[in-house]
């Protein structure tokens, strides 16, 4: 219960980001959040190739 | 009307020779002082990214290509320098750990992900340090259990001893046994002309098939990790070293990234010159078969694992634990005693404990973990250099360390490659035949 509030403060305390949303900085965190969904997307198929391969 | 020259300027031209070698003997001196005193993360990060997993790349690199990527790793020497120097300037301009500058600058998304994503990663990585460290001491048949309980044993006594200085100094110590391969390299005579002319010159040994592009890839991925960002950004603050200590910070890294170099090139050297063609997987397997040439070099070279694995070990573990305690506000520098920090030391002792124990298990899928690091750093790594590429641009809170338009072009391009080539090594290390 203590880990949960703590992590519920830490989420208020760093809530709004600090650093100016430029158009680059939202280009780039978009990008990020493309590769990080194919990356993910890439290693269910493997999981799921393994899985049907057994 | 005449100008006076400016009071410098006649000082210098009134005083002699001798007094100037003296004072410019005291500047040299100084300056050195300086440096010593901030000298440690860049050198001690540096050589500690040539971990197990490392040698291990290297010693295969050299069995397979002789001598013949050497440039390859001449070339990554100032990729990993450009990566880890803007660590230095973030640090010491924001006093912050990189964990706390990505939930700070980013928000709890990013912030969360970065910090399960480097301990999952840290964890992984761990596991394989001690791996390589007890395959390095069966060689001298000391059996895994004694390695990890010793290593564990060792590894927590070097950080409650409460003071930062002291643990960089032990760190030190350590980093000077990953020298070890240089006197491998001296005791099996390579040829100097034929490093120079099949080593130096870049070239492609065969020919640049999938397989030359897998092992491109690999030491690419063991040259550059997310936790050395984290680490060093982390020590960095520890250190306490400010704005006017970066140019000498800088210098560590440059410094550490040349040893990189050296120790990654000796190793090669040594596995190129006797073991070209010989089918190497690991560096364990390295030394056992350099013994069989020579027992001072498979000693040497179970040594220098050994070695690699403590060090990564000891930063690996205390990037995690330096990033927890950021995050959740926690004391934790290496200057506070248990008491005062203990949350920190117990998140660094139970990193230590778990990846010791999973070795230990009986029929541990070693294998798969050590497949798992190279996917999980791939998810972790762009993240990292791209945030750090941002907090580097941002000109409120970096002021005058901020990139200038000359560093963005090279961090940039740095950046988009290792991302790339990372990548297709990740996706190389799941699906092996892709590349083939």
């Amino acid at each position: 219960m203590a880990l949960f509030s703590r992590i519920r403060e830490i989420n208020q305390k760093f809530r709004v980001p600090h650093v100016k949303m430029t158009r680059g900085v939202k280009l780039a965190l978009l990008l990020l959040r493309i590769y990080l969904l194919l990356l993910i997307a890439i290693l269910f198929f493997k999981f799921f190739t393994l899985v049907a391969a057994r | 009307m005449k100008e006076t020259p400016p009071i410098a300027l006649r000082l210098r031209k009134s005083i002699g020779l001798v007094p100037r070698i003296y004072y410019g003997w005291r500047r040299g001196i100084k300056w050195l002082g300086i440096f010593l005193a901030v000298s440690g993360p860049g050198i001690i990060v540096m050589l500690a990214d040539n971990d197990a997993g490392g040698i291990t790349t290297y010693a295969a690199t050299g069995a397979r290509y002789g001598f013949g990527l050497l440039w390859f790793l001449v070339i990554l020497g100032p990729v990993a320098y450009y990566v880890q120097e803007m660590t230095v300037r973030l640090g010491a301009v924001t006093k912050r750990g990189h964990a706390e500058a990505i939930f700070d600058a980013f928000g709890p998304f990013w912030g969360w992900f970065s910090l399960l994503d480097l301990i999952l990663t840290d964890w992984l990585t761990l596991i394989t340090e001690f791996i390589g460290m007890t395959a390095a001491f069966s060689i001298f048949h000391i059996p895994p259990f004694i390695t990890v309980i010793a290593v564990s044993i060792v590894m927590i006594l070097m950080v409650l001893q409460g003071r930062y200085w002291t643990w960089e100094k032990i760190a030190f110590l350590f980093c000077i046994f990953n020298l070890v391969y240089i006197p491998c390299a001296i005791i099996v005579h390579p040829s100097a002309s034929d490093i120079v002319r099949t080593g130096l010159i870049p070239n492609f040994p065969g020919g640049f098939d999938n397989q030359m592009f897998f092992f491109l890839m690999a030491n690419i991925g063991t040259t550059i990790a997310p936790w050395m960002v984290f680490f060093q950004q982390s020590a960095v603050v520890d250190k306490g070293i400010n704005e006017k200590d970066v140019p000498w910070s800088k210098l560590d890294t440059a410094i550490g990234s040349g040893f990189t170099v050296l120790v990654a090139g000796f190793v090669i050297i040594t596995t190129g010159a006797v073991l070209k063609g010989a089918p190497i997987e690991s560096a364990a397997q390295a030394a056992i078969a350099l013994g069989g040439i020579n027992p001072w070099l498979g000693t040497l070279l179970a040594i220098g694992l050994f070695d690699a694995g403590f060090l990564g070990g000891i930063c690996i573990s205390l990037a995690s634990s330096w990033a927890f305690g950021e995050v959740f506000g926690w004391a934790h520098s290496l200057n506070n005693k248990i008491k005062e920090a203990p949350w920190f030391y117990a998140m660094y002792v139970i990193l230590l404990a778990t990846a010791g124990c999973v070795v230990l298990i009986p029929g541990a899928p070693l294998v798969l973990i050590t497949l798992f690091v190279q996917v999980i750093a791939v998810t972790l790594l762009p993240a990292t250099l791209v945030f750090l590429i941002l907090l580097l641009n941002d000109k409120e809170r970096m002021g005058s360390l901020t990139n200038t338009r000359a560093q963005n072009i090279i961090s940039v391009t740095v950046v988009a490659l290792i991302v790339v080539l990372s990548t297709l090594y990740g996706i190389s290390a799941l699906f092996p035949d892709i590349f083939k």
